[in-house]
């Protein structure tokens, strides 16, 4: 042991002097009567940034940029006014106000306030939830095109790209529900905002982070240049709901201005293969309706399954999830080597003299909340999957080019591959055989 | 066809194009050096940093113990300043960087859409000859992709459930704390968190709720019966309670939990019982249902009147304003409901009392008034029982008789015994005509209720009938003792009368100067009285009177005490205190040969 | 073939009329119940902070937007300050090896005898919290942590909340954006038979 310096063994003295006046209720060291004319200063903290009147500006200027996303998809049908609109949100939403909140991270704000009330949900969160929702409604998923940031990035590095299989989009394509589900579960059980903990493109906005998620970032966006918007496609959870209500659009953006004339000029034009081709009608109608049935009766078992596997990975995983788990983990390694006190978490838990029944009991009503939502999470999952499966074996009949509702960004890609467009815009008079 | 198609045959635009060849390359490198250069920048800075560095650290330590030495002294504060260089230009670099590699990433991908631009490419489709069979192909081959991913998804996790399983905490040994010191009492039978089975049997060794465990005034472990809060003597710890309230300290395990409030907001406060070091508050804030603004409560009552209660999992507390809060013992709330603010020209100053797994909640107001039993566990009502009495503040008592758990509740102008099971009334006495302060009192087979201007009864617990009443020396604020086949009764006026329970004769009557607040308690024999003026009175429980003690408190007094442990835990008006009556002689000389 | 079409868009305006209202009164429910008119920030509760260090290092913002505050009400101005010295310090001097903070952060100004003030220089404080430690555990505990709101880009999940061992760090009203200790709530208990002392490894 170190030596104690003169001064130090003096501090104990003080502190032991200290301990008396702190018996008779006044501070350690009572403020000095200053008689040189000194008045003690008064710290103020700086103020807040972030002000009312700046945060329903953003709510404003999300609303003006649906408004004017919509307009441009819709009646403008201009692809430079989109790609105008997505810089500017990029620079804004991005740049300038470093993400936070965003849409997709909003989701848990209102999961949060939902499940514990004393929470809240602020109306400028509950706004910039609900605008981007109510304009797929209305125009479908104009948002991703025009307004959102994580979106404009990588929209701006699209370079090349070939269209991917059906079968690997539908199996990529299964990840954001699934993202959706356990990230909404483990807001409900106070596990954290797992959509904002893994951001790939926050970090980036702001130019600092965790090295790690940044460089996650950069290599979407490089992912990005050969297969477009990989993380709206394949990891967006806000994109899933996006995609539900664009299904159900009063309006929404249209390949040709006015009719299709199947000329199949527009077949690859969308980078996120979003058309829809006309499809002939099913080869052999009897089979496919059987095969249907057979995918309606296992719907139900898949529903099971999925909670099932969500139950059973609950429990081992709770430790890596839930900060009460893992308390009681450590505690409970400690307790068995004897080694007390290895973490900062089990030094303040015995410090703060609770028994360590209550870590117990934390725990124990940690995995079983855990275990339940996450049954909830799984259960909805094996939802979703069975009614895509049963949609993929449904064949409607289809005689144009349309854009995939659910799918669709509005990005007005593919408005310069149709000829009727240029004849709209009277840069041909006509096209053969054509009207 | 548009121009655009045209153009790219033009030579120029060729060339443009090799020149965005040439950026996208010369950028692409440029970027790919700065990101190394930037990874490590921040590998290094979360990794080794330079002001932890153990050169630092050592050149400092060796410049602390030999201060004389000028060569040391310097060489440390050349490599502090070093550090310290070094630590600022990394931080630099990191902050600057993030803009390198963004206008970096600009032209790069900028170039690369030039590229495009200048060479926009026209997919002819090729004829498809069979797309029946194609897209049939295709569908049967995602529908097999979607199938996979589920089962991927399935399988790993129920492979996750096998092979990452950890043995369930009932498996290995679940935590547990060593019991306090030589209360080998508190250790419990079986392990009280594996089920939510009530710990009554435990909770009777505690000090649970107002006035002990079921109200009964007393624990059979003796207590200490000397101390000065004055000077010190015989006094564990004594702290100040954040805020003010009339309600009385309750403990369970090593935990005091006592309530306060201010003009506007209650609060919970947790002490740790050895030590007296504030645990945790709760601010019960955002309860629904709670009134914007708190209702009228006199000054002597305050929003928070009653006394939490606890069921060794859980504290519970109401306060005046209708709310109705539980709290885990970490402080973070379970649930919360109001009641509705309460019709009480004082203020509500019923206490809680909890019952195998039941809160029960006298609500008692100028009209409707309810008693009701609550789940502790979610806050959602069991029973709930309309009561035909008037604005009260009196807390029911709780006895067992024949297996089933039966309160006394006392309110202008009636007794009601209801059974905790069903919330049924099982008997009661009328014509106690009054505003009721004091609460009942029982000794199992008796239930004693009185209040000055109405008066004093002994009634039967198993059916209510009348046993005998009094008209003398009515207790108003402090509630009765059955103790030792001897009721005690307290007096505002400060008259202290001890009868015998069987037929209410006086054995022997007792007048100070102060009046009494503070409900008389029992720890084995001696039976507890603090006046109002903050002075503890110890007397023996018995049918002489014979005193053992006079203990001062330093302060005005209106609370009544918690025994539990072999401790006294005493509230003042300011001050939590904890008493263990230790001989102070030993640890007066123990501070001062500190280190 | 033609008549499914129209028949197909009408069902899905009206499947898209009866979802809106559901949904925007699901809406509407919802944030009824749970709407708050409190603006939140993230804020260190210096009551439960226990000084581990992580504020400087978990903090998406290079350099962390956790700093040192100084609260000069509650300060005793002491000569031998235990947030300014190191334990080591041999000598009551503003020398590099004397003081605890790694970054010269704190600024030492004579007053009057024997009273000085002390000052943080924001620039330079890291939010180590090497000087908050010692100024609780020995002094006044008028140094304290706190999220300095010009700086917090109020990330919707804090990422030192998230590590804060202690569970200091919590969303608060705009309104009481700051959460310093008051002199009121100083401590008060009495440790009379502690003869150990405030421990100190």
């Amino acid at each position: 042991m170190p030596k104690r310096s003169r001064i130090w063994a003096w501090s104990w003295t003080l502190v032991v002097a200290a301990s008396v006046l702190v018996a008779s209720g006044v501070q350690r060291f009572p403020k000095p009567d200053f008689r040189s004319g000194y008045t003690v200063p008064q710290y103020t903290p700086p103020a807040v940034e972030r002000t009312a009147a700046r945060e329903w500006l953003d709510v404003g200027l999300l609303t003006g940029g649906l408004v004017l996303a919509g307009y441009f998809a819709l009646a403008r049908r201009s692809r430079r006014g989109l790609w105008i609109l997505s810089v500017a949100s990029l620079v804004w939403f991005g740049l300038v106000r470093k993400g936070c909140v965003c849409p997709v991270g909003s989701i848990q704000n209102v999961v949060l306030g939902l499940v514990s009330p004393a929470d809240g949900i602020p109306w400028t969160v509950a706004g910039i939830f609900l605008l981007p929702l109510v304009a797929a409604l209305v125009v479908g998923r104009v948002f991703c095109a025009g307004v959102c940031p994580l979106g404009a990035i990588q929209d701006l590095v699209i370079f090349r790209w070939r269209p991917l299989p059906l079968w690997l989009r539908q199996f990529l394509g299964m990840i954001p529900p699934t993202y959706l589900a356990f990230a909404v579960a483990n807001v409900a059980v106070g596990a954290g905002f797992w959509i904002c903990r893994y951001d790939p493109f926050v970090g980036l906005f702001r130019r600092s982070g965790p090295a790690g998620l940044i460089a996650l970032g950069w290599i979407l966006l490089l992912i990005g240049t050969v297969v477009p918007r990989p993380y709206c496609r394949f990891l967006c959870p806000y994109g899933v709901l996006l995609g539900w209500c664009s299904q159900l659009s009063r309006r929404h953006l249209t390949i040709s201005p006015d009719q299709c004339i199947q000329c199949r000029l527009c077949e690859e034009s969308c980078p996120f293969d979003a058309i829809r081709v006309p499809t002939p009608p099913h080869p052999d109608r009897a089979a496919a309706r059987r095969r249907m049935v057979y995918a309606l009766v296992l719907a139900p078992a898949w529903v099971v399954l999925g909670a099932v596997a969500g139950w059973a990975a609950a429990d081992p995983l709770a430790a890596k999830v839930h900060p009460d788990c893992a308390l009681a983990a450590e505690l409970r390694t400690e307790e068995s080597t004897g080694k007390k006190e290895q973490s900062w978490e089990t030094r303040v838990f015995r410090a703060s003299g609770r028994p360590l029944e209550q870590a117990e009991e934390a725990d124990r009503d940690a995995r079983r909340r855990l275990r339940r939502a996450w049954a909830w999470a799984g259960a909805w999952v094996g939802g979703v999957f069975a009614v895509r499966r049963i949609a993929l074996g449904r064949r409607s009949e289809l005689a144009d080019y349309v854009p995939d509702r659910g799918q669709c960004l509005s990005c007005g890609r593919c408005f310069a591959y149709c000829p009727r467009e240029y004849v709209r815009l009277g840069e041909l008079d006509g096209i053969r055989g054509q009207p | 066809m548009s121009e655009r198609f045209e153009q790219s045959n033009l030579s120029s635009w060729q060339l443009w194009s090799a020149i965005l060849r040439g950026v996208v390359a010369g950028t692409g490198f440029v970027l790919c050096v700065a990101g190394a250069v930037l990874a490590l920048a921040c590998l290094q800075l979360r990794h080794a940093d330079p002001l932890n560095s153990p050169a630092r650290l050592e050149a400092i330590r060796a410049a602390q113990q030999s201060p004389q030495n000028a060569e040391l002294v310097a060489r440390a504060r050349e490599l502090d300043l070093l550090a310290r260089r070094a630590f600022f230009a990394q931080q630099y670099l990191v902050r600057r960087g993030g803009w390198i590699l963004w206008i970096g990433a600009a032209l790069l991908f900028g170039a690369l859409s030039g590229t495009r631009w200048l060479q926009p490419r026209v997919v002819v489709p090729g004829l498809d000859t069979s797309p029946e069979e194609r897209v049939e192909r295709e569908r049967r081959a995602a529908q097999r992709a979607l199938t996979l991913y589920m089962s991927l998804l399935v399988g790993g996790a129920v492979a996750v459930g096998l092979v990452l399983r950890t043995p369930a905490p009932a498996v290995s040994a679940p935590l547990r704390t060593p019991s306090i010191a030589g209360e080998a009492t508190l250790a419990p039978a079986s392990d009280p968190v594996q089920s939510e089975e009530p710990l009554d049997d435990l909770l009777a060794q505690a000090w649970p709720a107002f006035r002990g465990y079921g109200g009964r005034g007393g624990v059979q472990s003796p207590a200490p019966t000397r101390w000065n809060l004055e000077t010190g003597e015989g006094v564990l710890w004594k702290v100040e309670v954040p805020r003010h309230a009339f309600s009385s300290p309750i403990v369970w395990s090593n935990f005091v939990f006592v309530t306060g409030a201010d003009s506007r907001h209650g609060a919970i406060y947790c002490f740790n019982a050895d030590s007296g070091q504030l645990l945790w508050e709760h601010e019960v804030r955002d309860v629904p249902g709670s009134p914007p603004t708190p209702p009228k409560v006199s000054e002597d009552t305050g929003l928070a009147a009653p006394t939490p209660a606890t069921d060794g999992r859980r504290v519970f507390a109401v306060f005046a304003t209708g709310d109705l809060i539980a709290c885990d013992f970490s402080g973070r709330r379970r649930w919360a409901r109001n009641l509705g603010v309460p019709k009480n020209p004082y203020g509500h100053a019923s206490s809680l009392q909890i019952y195998r797994g039941r809160l029960i909640v006298q609500y008692d107001q100028e009209t409707g008034g309810r008693l009701l039993a609550l789940d502790p566990r979610t806050g959602q009502t069991i029973w709930d029982v309309p009561r035909d009495v008037k604005a009260g503040w009196s807390t029911p008592v709780i006895w067992t008789a024949e297996g089933r758990g039966l309160a006394a509740v006392l309110a202008n102008p009636k007794l009601i015994a209801h059974d905790l099971e069903t919330g049924r009334a099982v008997w009661q006495v009328e014509h106690l005509e009054a505003e009721i302060g004091t609460s009942p009192a029982t000794d199992g087979e008796r239930v004693f209720a009185g209040n000055e201007y109405a008066r004093l009864v002994a009634v039967s617990a198993t059916d209510g009938k009348e046993l005998w009443s009094s008209d003398e020396d009515l207790p108003d604020v402090a509630s009765p003792l059955a103790w030792n086949g001897c009721l005690f009764t307290a007096t505002s006026g400060g008259i202290v009368t001890c009868r015998d329970v069987t037929d209410g004769r006086r054995l022997w009557l007792q007048e100070w100067d102060e009046g009494f607040y503070s409900s008389p308690i029992a720890a084995a024999d001696a039976v507890y009285l603090i006046d109002r003026k903050g002075l503890a009175r110890v007397v023996r429980a018995a049918r002489t009177f014979e005193p053992i003690s006079e203990n001062p408190c330093g302060e005005a007094c209106g609370a009544t005490p918690a025994i539990a442990h072999g401790r006294l835990y005493l509230r003042t008006a300011r001050f939590l205190a904890a008493i263990t009556g230790a001989p102070p002689a030993e640890s007066a000389s123990g501070n001062t040969s500190a280190p | 073939m033609n008549a499914e079409l129209p028949r197909r868009a009408w069902l899905r305006q009206n499947a898209a009329a009866v979802a809106g209202l559901v949904f925007g009164g699901a809406a509407t429910a919802a944030t009824r119940r749970a709407a708050s008119p409190h603006r939140l920030v993230w804020q260190i509760d210096p009551k439960k902070c226990v000084q581990c260090g992580r504020c400087m290092t978990n903090c998406v913002l290079v350099p962390s937007a956790v700093k040192c505050v100084h609260n000069f009400d509650q300060c005793g101005y002491c000569r031998l300050c235990f947030g300014y010295f190191d334990p080591g310090a041999t000598e009551l001097t503003t020398a590099a090896e004397n003081q605890m903070c790694p970054t010269g952060a704190i600024r030492r100004r004579f007053i009057e005898p024997p009273y000085y003030e002390y000052s943080i220089v924001e620039d330079l404080c890291t939010g180590c919290g090497k000087c908050v430690k010692g100024c609780t555990t020995f002094g006044n505990g008028s140094l304290q942590l706190q999220i300095l709101h010009h700086r917090c880009v109020q990330c919707n999940e804090c990422a030192i909340a998230r590590r804060c061992p202690a569970q200091a760090i919590h969303r608060v009203p705009v309104e009481h954006a700051y959460r310093m200790k008051s002199q009121a709530a100083s401590v008060t208990a009495t440790w009379r038979h502690k003869e150990d002392g405030p421990a100190h490894a």
